[in-house]
């Protein structure tokens, strides 16, 4: 009986390990926890200490340290001819943005939330993205359009809206979609060194969200490559792809459907466009299931352009139907019982994928 | 100027014949504006401009060759047929385009001048003294940007010219000027002197 307690507790504990296993393998480097605002900080403080034409423009980026303190001391380490704050002319200050990136200097403009990019869309779409072409290479522009995309907590419609597969969908543009501090700090440091213009996708629900870096992301010269996905969980019965916030649910999901046998493979987008088609397919050629998750809008979302590139290379492959989990077709009510339901959740997640496998009852039946 | 106006005129009439297509707007009447103001430009200085912009790019220097090919989608222009009658881009030249939204070419000027004073003071390029200037017509006045920039460019003052080319047409709507509109007139003229 003690033998049978002990392999209880035994198992038990290596279930708590199991998660944390990736902090207790880069132990030996002492790795340090860090929040996505510090990422995203201390990105922008080292590119604009190493580069004089890196500078930051936005509303309240300043003095007041950043609407969501992204921005936090670099006022008083720069001044202010570096650390701009605006005033509420999001079409005004983007183009100038991009009127400055074609002198080369380095804008960083900051959107309090990308809803407000709406505003300046003209200019991140008809002056930044296609300046590049319409001039035969003469004019580059390597401005960054970072902000807060996606859904929040209980702000309504007019501030929820995930800006991802718009501004995927013109050529131009290069859309990145950061989800833990290592994507935040490389992806950043890589958008503003990047020649193009990127439109930078953050989430504020994850700024205060710690992950573990190792010594490698916090060197000043770590960057990741823009194109390339990560597969953040290897697995062989589903493949999952995720963006942002999702990732989390997606490994959430992962964990739960373990537990029930089915071992999922989860890939962090990262890179929205270009997107990594091929590490997509070679996952769904591998596992022969597709799920993909977003919080946007399901009409010509991500999923849908993801879906369709599998249906192009990896046809033959499947085994199931691939299938998209987006946000409700609807604007993003404000009570929060109904915004939960309007936002794809981990249960969704996991249903999806036993659906893909075909281990539940099928969506037809349940409809 | 006169090579403007024959420029013009060759335009429309490669029109006509149907050698050239699509949008093109031609600026015949004006070409005393902004050849008055480039030619007190110097080399690094920058111009920003609406879709109406031959003129403005002859003035550049853009030679008339390379911006009729352009009109023509010969390879050798400009910019190899992809920007057309709309976006004459030179950096050789300075010249920043060419935009088809009026008062999308204001907000890009303001960011050049922002760039001359940058340059000036946190890259410490002393001799950096570059002017930019945004031509566009009084239609173009009505829109949020040229208000927003007009803050901006007073805010932190910028090396930045705002050329307004009254040519009394918004897009396809002709404003006369009668004794009942007076008022509006004046209203227009104020703020220009407020500004």
């Amino acid at each position: 009986m003690l033998g049978i307690v002990r392999q209880k507790m035994l198992g038990q504990s290596l279930l708590k390990i199991r998660p944390a296993i990736s902090v207790l393998r880069s132990y030996s480097s002492a790795a340090k926890q860090m929040t996505v605002r510090e990422a995203l900080n201390s990105a922008l403080d080292e590119e604009m200490s190493a580069d004089p034409k890196v500078f930051l423009m936005g509303e309240e980026v300043g003095e007041y340290q950043g609407a969501y303190k992204i921005s936090k001391g670099l006022l008083e380490k720069y001044g202010p001819e570096r650390v701009l704050d605006t005033p509420i002319t999001e079409a005004g200050f983007a183009g100038i943005g991009v009127g400055a990136a074609y002198y080369g200097l380095k804008p960083v403009v900051e959107f309090m939330t990308f809803n407000f990019s709406m505003q300046a869309i003209d200019h991140i779409i008809n002056s930044a993205a296609k300046s590049n072409y319409m001039s035969a290479g003469q004019m580059s522009v390597p401005i960054v359009f970072r902000g807060p995309n996606g859904a929040a907590a209980g702000v309504g419609a007019q501030h929820s809206q995930c800006y991802a597969s718009w501004y995927a969908s013109c050529p131009g543009l290069k859309v990145l979609s950061p989800y833990s501090s290592e994507d935040a700090r490389g992806l950043l440091k890589a958008a503003i060194r990047d020649p193009d213009p990127v439109v930078f996708l953050e989430n504020e629900l994850l700024y205060g969200e710690s992950f573990p870096v190792s010594d490698e992301v916090l060197d000043s010269s770590f960057c990741l490559p823009i194109g390339k996905a990560k597969i953040e969980r290897k697995g062989k019965d589903v493949t999952i792809t995720a963006f942002s916030k999702m990732v989390g649910y997606a490994l959430k999901a992962a964990e739960i459907l373990e537990k029930e046998g089915i071992d999922a493979e989860v890939i962090n987008l990262r890179s929205i466009r270009p997107l990594d088609r091929s590490t997509i397919n070679a996952s769904v050629r591998k596992t022969n299931r597709l799920i993909t998750v977003e919080e946007g809008f399901p009409q010509h979302g991500v999923g849908a352009e993801i879906c369709a590139s599998v249906v192009e290379e990896s046809f033959a492959y499947l085994d199931a139907p691939v299938e998209r989990i987006a946000g409700a077709d609807v604007p993003m009510p404000y009570a929060a019982n109904l915004e939960r339901m309007a936002v794809p959740q981990v249960e969704d997640i996991v249903r999806a994928a036993k659906r893909a496998c075909y281990r539940a009852v099928p969506l037809a039946a349940a409809a | 100027m006169v090579l403007g106006r024959a420029f013009e005129d060759k335009c429309a009439q490669m029109y006509y014949y149907r050698k050239m297509f699509g949008f093109v707007r031609l600026y015949n009447g004006q070409e005393a504006v902004s050849t008055g103001f480039i030619k007190l430009l110097k080399q690094q200085d920058s111009i920003a401009c609406t879709y109406r912009d031959h003129v403005q790019a002859l003035s550049e220097g853009i030679p008339a060759r390379a911006i009729l090919s352009e009109l023509l989608d010969k390879a050798t222009s400009c910019c190899r047929g992809q920007g057309g009658s709309m976006h004459i881009f030179s950096r050789e030249h300075n010249m920043l385009g060419g935009f088809a939204f009026i008062g999308e070419g204001i907000p890009i000027g303001t960011g050049a001048a922002f760039t001359s004073k940058y340059k000036r003071e946190v890259l410490k390029e002393a001799d950096c003294d570059h002017v930019t200037l945004a031509f566009f017509g009084d239609g173009t006045c009505n829109n949020g940007q040229f208000y927003e920039c007009l803050n901006m460019a007073a805010l932190w003052k910028f090396p930045f010219v705002f050329v307004v080319e009254n040519n009394l047409w918004a897009i396809l709507f002709l404003r006369f000027i009668r004794k009942d509109q007076l008022s509006g007139c004046w209203v227009f003229m104020w703020m220009g002197w407020m500004y």
